[in-house]
């Protein structure tokens, strides 16, 4: 980890909200998410590109947003800081109340592991564990107890309709149905989000209207769900709608229902 | 997340990947069954050498006449001089001088061609006196030993031994029959049992005479009052040393010798061959061990390559695991714990086969295996340990991967 970084953080993040955008038209006070002039430059050897080029975004608590934008024009860079597997270059991100933009790798994965829900477009499931472990494993990485852990696997996945394919390997399961085991492992650690990235990417259209429905069961039931994508028709069914374009927020709206 | 839970995680990864994790396993065993054969082999040959020695007599001092260096650095040849008479046989036997000396027997010694009705041979014969057959730890297979009555006699009897009795009598017993030696007919009283080791075979191929009878018939050029070798008695073999000091003074004082390394003499006990020996079966026990040790070496280095075809290959794995929550030391405990298992599956079952091998050779060919359970506690420390080893450099290079890197790859 670059030192600069963390010693630069500190300064910033004393008075966050006074280098929030005016534009931004969302309440701030119950922010689940706060990102303030956000960069991050990858360097090369030659070459030093920026991804992001000042992020300024608020979430709230049970929003549903969706993030979109073509490819290279920063939604994947964002969704890895917002998922706090990369650290920004310049600004501050607090996740649910904590500055996590200067943590350190070992803090970092502690930060995943209890606020952040991963929904991947490849499912991402291991495939010689049982849909109930494989909801287990992040529980798991969280010192919870073995018999507590399967309870709350059984829960999760309860929650998603898979209750009846616990004990199945997901070599035995169609995309949609993996797909929701990755849900239900994503929901199990009761995180602060749920961060989707193209979770619809690899499903056939059946498949990825059963899932863009639980996503909105789960909105409904009052979790914070953000949804990156490139499909509108993906980003039609959240309840706010973030455009990105080289590295800079082009669009922020609401939409209306 | 427990040890436990660490170590069944890596149990179940080498279970899914079962032919690569089989035949990495295969590196670490056959190592393994090598250093425990090869040293099992080495402790077998010693232990066989020990007692052929041992099987020569027990607390046997031997006394030959010369010494490897005499006065002024000139090689006086071990065993040429005639230096010993009946004369230092007589004080060895005076139990005042020498307490610790139990029996004495002089002895001269020749190789001369002997013959049968039905064949001839040619062996190593031997005149002693009746306390041969304690000290050097003889018996009998058919017949008597020569009596204290035949050596003061001189009577023309032999004692053979197995190889040279079933040499000459292939067919009889050859009790009661006539041996010519050196033209000379001998009545033939005793067979001697066979010392029963294959170390010293050659404790088989000789014929024992009187040595009175000896040195007047066969010898006769011979000085009518010397002998070649005295073999010594100690009572026990916690007296074996006092024994050696005893009969060591006794005939430098004889012989008129002050100083000791001028002495015209040489006294050997079984210690200095036994060391002896076990310095050559233990140079071979390293040897042959060095070499197991290499393919320990090399299975060693095939745990690294699969452990790194294993991170290259669970790449997404790694990046999930590490997107769930877990530190780059869980990543680290993970794979150094496959690795860990493997070192000790291919251990246990190397010295698995081992044993079975250390059951299954000696009935193939003769030669003896000890294995000791130091050399088996040892062999699976060292899978575990070259497990470990060779598990950092992989492991370490899973726990530092980036979990963006890890996630985004195909």
């Amino acid at each position: 980890m670059d030192p600069e970084i963390t010693q630069q953080n500190p300064a910033l993040t004393d008075s966050p909200t006074q280098v929030l955008s005016p534009t931004q038209s969302i309440d701030k006070t119950d922010a689940v998410i706060k990102l303030n002039e956000v960069k991050k430059i990858y360097k090369t050897q030659s070459v030093s590109v920026e991804a992001l080029r000042g992020i300024n975004l608020s979430i709230s608590t049970s929003e549903f947003i969706a993030i979109m934008g073509a490819s290279g024009s920063g939604k994947s860079t964002l969704m890895h800081i917002m998922g706090c597997l990369d650290i920004p270059t310049f600004g501050s991100y607090i996740l649910a109340g904590q500055d996590v933009s200067g943590l350190n790798e070992i803090e970092l994965a502690a930060v995943r592991n209890r606020q952040i829900g991963f929904v991947f477009q490849a499912f991402n499931l291991l495939p010689g564990l049982t849909a109930a472990k494989n909801v287990e494993l992040p529980l798991m990485y969280g010192g919870v107890s073995p018999k507590e852990r399967h309870q709350r696997a059984l829960e999760s996945l309860e929650a998603v309709n898979m209750g009846n394919r616990a004990f199945h390997k997901p070599g035995e399961l169609s995309g949609g149905q993996q797909q929701r085991i990755a849900i239900a492992r994503a929901l199990v650690t009761q995180p602060a989000i749920i961060l989707a990235d193209e979770p619809t990417g690899n499903l056939d259209s059946l498949s990825t209207n059963e899932i863009l429905d639980i996503f909105i069961q789960l909105n409904n039931q009052g979790r914070t769900v953000v949804l990156i994508t490139h499909e509108n028709e993906v980003a039609a069914i959240a309840k706010r709608v973030v455009h990105l374009k080289d590295g800079l927020i082009i669009s922020d709206e609401l939409v209306s229902k | 997340m427990s040890w436990l839970e660490t170590l069944k995680s890596g149990f179940e990864a080498i279970v899914t990947h079962r032919l690569r994790s089989s035949l990495t396993v295969l590196g670490i065993l056959i190592g393994i069954t090598s250093v425990i054969l090869t040293v099992g082999l080495g402790e077998g040959a010693q232990s066989s050498v020990s007692s052929a020695i041992s099987s020569l007599g027990t607390n046997l001092l031997i006394v030959t006449p010369g010494n490897v260096t005499g006065p002024g650095g000139v090689n006086a040849g071990l065993g040429t001089a005639s230096t010993l008479t009946y004369a230092d046989v007589a004080a060895l036997e005076n139990h005042y001088d020498v307490p610790d000396v139990k029996a004495v027997a002089p002895s001269v010694q020749k190789q001369l061609n002997m013959t049968s009705n039905t064949s001839n041979w040619s062996a190593p014969v031997i005149g002693t006196t009746t306390s041969y057959a304690q000290i050097r730890n003889r018996t009998m297979a058919q017949g008597s030993f020569i009596t204290p009555q035949q050596v003061t006699k001189g009577n023309n009897v032999v004692v053979l031994g197995q190889t040279v009795a079933t040499s000459l009598f292939p067919n009889s017993s050859p009790i009661g029959s006539n041996v010519t030696i050196s033209g000379i007919p001998f009545k033939v009283i005793g067979v001697l049992a066979s010392s029963g080791s294959i170390a010293s075979s050659n404790e088989d191929n000789l014929a024992i005479v009187p040595i009175t009878t000896a040195k007047s018939e066969l010898l006769p050029h011979s000085s009518s009052n010397s002998v070649q070798s005295i073999f010594l008695e100690a009572s026990s073999k916690s007296t074996l040393g006092t024994a050696y000091n005893e009969a060591n003074n006794l005939l430098l004082n004889l012989h008129h010798i002050t100083n000791p390394s001028q002495a015209d003499f040489t006294i050997t006990s079984q210690t200095n061959l036994l060391s002896t020996a076990s310095t050559i079966t233990q140079t071979l026990t390293f040897l042959l061990g060095g070499i197991a040790a290499i393919s320990l070496l090399v299975g060693g280095i095939g745990v690294m390559n699969i452990m790194l075809v294993s991170v290259t290959e669970r790449i997404r794995e790694i990046g999930l695991r590490k997107a769930l929550g877990a530190t780059p030391g869980l990543i680290r405990q993970q794979f150094l714990f496959e690795a860990l298992v493997l070192g000790l599956i291919g251990g246990v079952s190397g010295v698995v086969l081992g044993l079975l091998l250390s059951l299954i050779i000696p009935v193939l060919i003769p030669i003896p295996i000890v294995i000791s359970s130091v050399a088996i506690i040892i062999s699976v420390l060292v899978s575990a340990t070259i497990g470990v080893v060779f598990g950092v450099y992989p492991a370490s290079r899973a726990a530092k991967l980036s979990p963006i890197e890890a996630l985004r790859s195909e």
